[in-house]
């Protein structure tokens, strides 16, 4: 037992030691959580296009679309006739704002002047929403006429002079726009600790897979250039060497776990002190379960490409199912085969722990099945385990 | 001539070793296929284009201006609503709704406070509250600009009250008393709420809606098969650059020297090599996509075509220039997925680029994924012509150079 465990601190120290297999198992779910984090995560506004057809390009279509332009959230894109109708007709756009010719004549003079929505049925959420922005954007042109318009109406046959009008007006609307009689406070529930419990634990139980699983290579590498038939000749046995690779692999999955969920800790506080230490307890047998899939993985690839490319399949394809990035329904045939992938056990007993505050006897069922895979995948990978290319 | 016969002879060795490697051909032909048809089958339905709901709520006593306002904006007849306009929903209790939105059950709403029609008749100003789901966001978005509405709408009140007032009282109209200002005020507000929608008639800009046809679900296929086929077509150069370290160490590459071949030409063949692996994939990308997924190529399927092409050209220059960067084989194993893998997403290949934070597009924009995924969403998404998408060719096009240019200076054939 103890040259087993030996083996298997010498694993993880060469672990720490090697940079590369550093930056791939810990900086990548860094960067792939700061990425999901920064894209999804953060304080979400909407974003969208308006797509607009400026037929008229005077002075008060130009001052609108520079309006829009401005509006925090909102690209224009200026299309000609014949492309906007091209893409509504394709359904590539779902609404487009005409701006006629004689808009800004129209205005100028004091008249109403009209702005013409072509869309397709309500134009989707996005396109709604976009139409509230610009019907929201042309208010604020409109006040201005409207000041002057209705100004002139109350006044009028006052003998109150013209420059006299503008200048009340324009002094007003200066003051309203200072100091608005309704100003828009807004209170939102909800935000980033979700995203935190959604997708952390799908993220490292991702990275740690893929790591334990490519790890297979080095044992195929050193069955091909007989290292490991080197090793029987110390006073080691195959049964030894077998675990000392068990533990390795569960060693360094694990240290690797612990690093990712204490940087988790102290980042996002997610955990209490107890709750780390279950989620590490799931750390464990999940790293277990995973360096029993390695090895078979180890035993029945007969080259290190052979290994990568099962590893990979492999991790890719669990934390897929896994419900790594989406959530499965529980209906759909997806969930089904979701069962098969040990990362969906893995994540849902993190979950419980980290965000509806269970405890590891919630997750009794979950570690007991990852506990199977563990056992079945040993016994397994213990009948194939070979030291050398077709030996023993 | 004899370059160029070394060239071929080289990139055909590489393809036969591909094509052998069973486990290869499976990860970069088959494997993709995976990825589509579960996402494919995640993203397609049936299309929804139902209204906005806006819920408003008061706290104000019953008599006061916002129940008037409420009561004129409330949908009580869908079927009289033009298209696109959102349903206005009446919440009674402001507390439950509130709990509602606490809870994830409602998106959000807004609420007139207890004191609206005082802050508005007194002058001295009020405030519309919008209460918000931060993760609904277009919810939370069409609430603000329908909030932002109704207060631009008070404000023109309130600019045209005070401009009417300062004339008539500067024009000696009315006297500058109190009681008179009063009056006059009153009467201007009277005559705003007497048409019930608060001057609305009175704009100035009106919006004409016309009606085009039905929103048409988005073939989820457009999007997906071309964010794999970056993801992949990468992917499968950039592991390329493993065997071009192996021949390196194993002295493979010095050996080809012995035997006459350049240097240029093994750089060549490489790349050769690498390129047509790259344009084998991509032609079974889009046979799959046209004659399976139904893809629809766009305005313009030259330049989506162009714009793979170019793809697969930067991939394999990537693959030279990261084979020329490293020492050991692992290393250029590990580098090979770690690109493959943080470039994919960063670039738009796992989820559309265009429903990322903007300030996250310019920073996608360092990775080439992100140019190819934006010209083929832009040709196969939002209906762009050829000339839309030559600057993310001219892009790819200068990635590729760049790439190709570190690879050539960098190039050794010896492990020393």
């Amino acid at each position: 037992m103890k040259r087993t465990l030996y083996i298997a601190l010498n694993e993880v120290k060469l672990y720490l030691q090697d940079k590369g297999d550093l930056a791939f198992s810990l900086l990548l779910p860094i960067v792939t959580f700061a990425l999901i984090y920064f894209a999804f995560g953060g304080p979400v506004t909407f974003e969208g296009t308006a797509y607009v057809v400026d037929e008229d390009k005077g002075t008060y279509a130009t001052r609108f679309i520079k309006q829009l332009e401005d509006f925090e959230g909102l690209e224009v894109e200026i299309l000609t006739p014949a492309k906007a109708d091209t893409r509504l007709d394709r359904s590539d756009v779902q609404i487009v704002l005409y701006i006629p010719a004689g808009f800004s004549e129209a205005l100028a003079s004091g008249d109403k002047a009209q702005l013409t929505f072509r869309q397709r049925g309500n134009a989707g959420q996005w396109g709604q929403v976009v139409a509230s922005i610009i019907r929201s954007v042309a208010g604020d042109i409109n006040q201005e006429f409207q000041v002057r318009g209705q100004v002139s109406e109350i006044v009028q046959g006052k003998g109150i002079a013209e420059d006299s009008i503008e200048f009340a007006v324009q002094r007003s609307l200066e003051d309203e726009r200072n100091q608005p009689a309704v100003v828009v406070k807004e209170e939102v529930f909800g935000g980033s600790p979700d995203f935190v419990n959604q997708y952390l634990p799908g993220i490292v139980t991702m990275y740690v897979l893929f790591a334990i699983t490519l790890s297979a290579r080095v044992i195929v590498e050193e069955r091909r250039k007989g290292t490991l038939e080197r090793l029987l000749t110390t006073r080691l046995s195959t049964g030894q060497l077998f675990l000392g690779k068990f533990f390795a692999s569960i060693s360094r999955g694990f240290v690797q776990t612990f690093i990712l969920l204490a940087l988790s800790y102290i980042v996002f506080q997610v955990f209490t002190p107890l709750s780390f230490i279950e989620c590490l307890v799931i750390a464990i047998i999940f790293a277990a379960a995973g360096s029993a899939v390695g090895l078979i993985i180890a035993s029945i690839a007969r080259s290190e490409e052979g290994a990568s490319w099962i590893a990979v399949v492999f991790s890719i394809l669990t934390f897929m199912f896994g419900g790594t990035f989406f959530e499965i329904a529980q209906d759909s045939s997806l969930y089904t085969i979701s069962r098969l992938s040990i990362n969906s056990y893995a994540n849902k007993a993190f979950d419980t722990i980290i965000a509806q505050g269970g405890s590891l006897a919630d997750v009794g069922t979950e570690l007991g099945i990852l506990a199977g895979v563990m056992v079945v995948g040993l016994l397994i990978s213990r009948l194939i385990f070979r030291v050398m290319p077709g030996g023993r | 001539m004899k370059q160029l016969s070394h060239i071929w002879l080289i990139a055909m060795k590489d393809l036969k070793i591909f094509a052998k490697d069973r486990a290869a051909v499976f990860f970069f032909i088959i494997f993709p296929f995976m990825f589509v048809l579960l996402f494919y089958y995640l993203n397609v339905g049936a299309v929804e284009d139902v209204r906005l709901e806006l819920h408003v709520v008061t706290q104000e006593a019953e008599g006061g201006l916002s129940h008037q306002i409420i009561r004129a904006m409330e949908t009580t007849d869908e079927s009289k609503l033009r298209p696109g306009e959102p349903v206005i929903i009446w919440d009674k209790d402001y507390n439950k709704a509130h709990q509602a939105v606490e809870d994830g059950e409602l998106s959000g709403f807004i609420a007139f406070p207890a004191d609206f029609t005082e802050g508005i008749m007194t002058g001295s100003g009020t405030r519309l509250e919008v209460v918000a789901d931060a993760g609904a966001v277009n919810d939370r978005a069409a609430l603000n600009g329908f909030a932002g509405a109704i207060a631009s709408q008070f404000s023109t009140h309130q600019a045209i009250i005070n401009a009417s007032i300062t004339l008539l009282v500067e024009g000696g109209i009315i006297p500058a008393d109190e009681e008179s200002i009063g009056r006059a005020v009153d009467e201007i507000m009277a005559d705003f709420f007497s048409g019930g929608a608060a001057g609305a008639e009175a704009s100035y800009i009106a919006f004409n809606i016309e009606k085009v046809g039905e929103v048409e679900a988005e073939n989820p296929a457009n999007y997906v098969i071309s964010g794999y086929l970056v993801m992949f077509v990468f992917f499968a150069a950039a592991v390329t650059a493993e065997t071009i370290v192996r021949e390196r160490q194993n002295n493979t590459l010095e050996r080809l020297l012995a035997s006459s071949v350049k240097k240029e030409s093994i750089l060549g063949g490489v790349f050769t090599g690498t390129a047509i692996r790259g344009l084998i994939q991509i032609l079974i990308f889009w046979l799959a996509g046209i004659f399976i997924f139904k893809v629809d190529l766009g305005l313009a399927p030259v330049a989506v075509i162009i714009l793979s092409i170019l793809m697969v050209i930067m991939s394999a220059a990537f693959a030279m220039m990261l084979a020329t960067l490293v020492r050991t084989q692992r290393s250029a194993g590990s580098l090979a997925v770690v690109t493959a893998l943080v470039l994919a997403p960063l670039g738009g290949c796992w989820w559309p680029l265009f429903i990322l934070p903007r300030w996250l597009q310019t920073v996608a924009k360092i990775s080439p994924h992100a140019w190819a995924t934006t010209g083929f969403n832009k040709l196969m998404l939002f209906g762009a012509s050829f000339g839309d998408v030559v600057p993310e060719m001219l892009v790819l096009l200068g990635f590729a150079v760049v790439f190709g240019l570190i690879a050539i200076w960098r190039f050794r054939t010896s492990a020393v």
